[in-house]
């Protein structure tokens, strides 16, 4: 099972191996939408290095949403759906530049995303919750990008069944640790961890000209209205935050560093808020 | 009077989210700004009509046009309408001490509706009383509300404020600055 975004370390050392045989233990797999936006970056990346073998591994394990995330990324201009209206249960978008952001397709997607999340239910918390995720994408523009003209490649997806909703940005780019050491006020912090708390506890942002960063206060304020659970992964550390009402739970874990970051929200309309395996109708 | 859709800014959102897009409309706002005459005071109404919410990032980028530059134009609101909308504006402006002028069109003229964001107290207290008497140099503060003050440099201290607040605007008249509110009171 590889449904848990603080799994992605523990695919990323399969990756590393160099093996393509070592990628075969995710056949048949179950995977969260998270691990399959992985799955479908570091493809990508082996595939532009030159290890096609390795690509090819990844490609024939047939995970769910892995070749849909493939397509995505190789695919060069605009990004247009097929539905741009539509309310499907699960689609992708990838940002590479600041033009894939100011395409209408950017802002389309994530409103696919709150009417698929609302369901028919008109609620101002899923708006909330589709601007969460047009906040998240703008994020790798600022902050996985080391420059402008240095960018990386991310996913952003979304994942909606009856009972929950879940949406994920992916990134293979320098991760916040490094991206807050830009700023004079975060240069003297030195984990993966103590990056993320200062995102997550401090408003921590890298932006020389901002004092604190917004893009994650309002993550928690529209999460304070949901059942939610928030995962954070950059590095070699992973937060996890369960929002239960008025009672949030922080739980963090260490583990091998992973290039790259990611944020992934789940939302359960009952019981508890976790990834589940992604399966495309 | 300059006056600049912000649902005719590309790309176009009813819901405005992330410093790309906010940085992409300042461009267009500045260069809409660079193409016109400053004129109706140094205004620049930003009309928010069709706009249900905007979100803090974007806000910053797109307002710190205004609020970084230390020379006109002063932006007014008109037509913020949408519950969100106004919800993100106050938390936005309450976060950085900030505040704007949302104002409504009577005959060609904007009317003041309300003001977005906090005011420190002094500063609230000296826009009331400017709001009602039209117009007033710090003298004649002073002098209406000797008990209030020691001296007129705390009236001229706090109107000077209420200038670059951008609520306030004002003009040399001899040896003497007449203040008035940007847009009309009433």
């Amino acid at each position: 099972m590889f449904l848990d975004a603080p799994k992605v370390p523990e695919i990323h050392r399969l990756l590393e191996s160099g093996r393509p045989a070592a990628v075969n233990k995710l056949a048949n797999a179950q995977i969260s939408l998270t691990v399959s936006l992985f799955l479908a970056l570091s493809h990508h990346l082996l595939s532009r290095a030159g290890n096609v073998e390795m690509a090819r591994a990844i490609a024939g394990l047939n995970l769910s949403g892995v070749e849909r995330g493939i397509r995505c990324l190789e695919l060069d201009g605009p990004q247009l759906s097929a539905e741009p209206f539509g309310a499907p249960s699960f689609d992708l978008y990838r940002i590479g530049s600041k033009a894939d952001l100011l395409s209408d397709e950017w802002s389309l997607f994530y409103d696919r995303f709150r009417r698929s999340a609302a369901n028919g239910r008109t609620s101002g918390m899923f708006r909330g919750v589709g601007g969460v995720l047009g906040e998240m994408g703008d994020n790798v523009v600022w902050h996985a990008f080391e420059a402008e003209d240095r960018p990386c490649p991310a996913l952003a997806g979304f994942h909606v069944t009856p009972s929950f909703a879940a949406f994920c940005v992916v990134d293979w780019g320098q991760g916040f640790l490094r991206s807050l050491r830009r700023s004079a006020k975060w240069a003297g912090l030195s984990t993966d961890g103590d990056a993320l708390d200062a995102v997550v506890n401090r408003q921590a942002t890298s932006r020389p000209d901002e004092e604190v960063g917004g893009g994650f206060k309002q993550l928690f304020n529209s999460l304070l209205d949901f059942n939610g659970v928030v995962i954070l992964r950059s590095g070699s550390c992973a937060y996890r935050l369960e929002n239960h009402g008025d009672i949030r739970q922080v739980t963090v874990r260490e583990s091998s560093s992973t290039i790259g970051s990611s944020v992934t929200v789940v939302i359960a309309l009952h019981g508890s808020p976790l990834e589940k395996e992604l399966v495309i109708a | 009077m300059l006056k600049i859709c912000i649902t005719g800014l590309l790309p176009a959102n009813p819901r405005l989210n992330g410093a790309t897009v906010g940085e992409a409309h300042a461009e267009q706002v500045r260069a809409a700004i660079a193409a016109a005459p400053l004129a109706g005071g140094g205004i620049a109404v930003l009309d928010f009509g069709g706009v249900e919410s905007a979100s803090a990032s974007y806000l910053k980028r797109l307002l710190s046009l205004f609020f970084d530059a230390k020379t006109p134009p002063v932006p007014v609101l008109v037509n913020v309408e949408a519950a969100d909308l106004v919800e993100d504006l106050e938390d936005y402006l309450s976060n950085k001490g900030r505040v704007l002028v949302v104002a409504h069109e009577v005959r060609n003229e904007l009317r003041l509706s309300r003001l977005l964001g906090r005011m420190d107290g002094a500063a609230a207290e000296t826009f009331q009383e400017l709001a009602k008497l039209k117009e007033a140099t710090a003298l004649q503060l002073y002098e209406r509300h000797r008990e209030r003050t020691t001296n007129q440099t705390a009236w001229n201290n706090r109107l000077v404020q209420l200038v670059n607040l951008g609520v306030a605007r004002r003009r040399r008249e001899g040896r003497f600055w007449i203040y008035q509110p940007t847009v009309t009171t009433n």
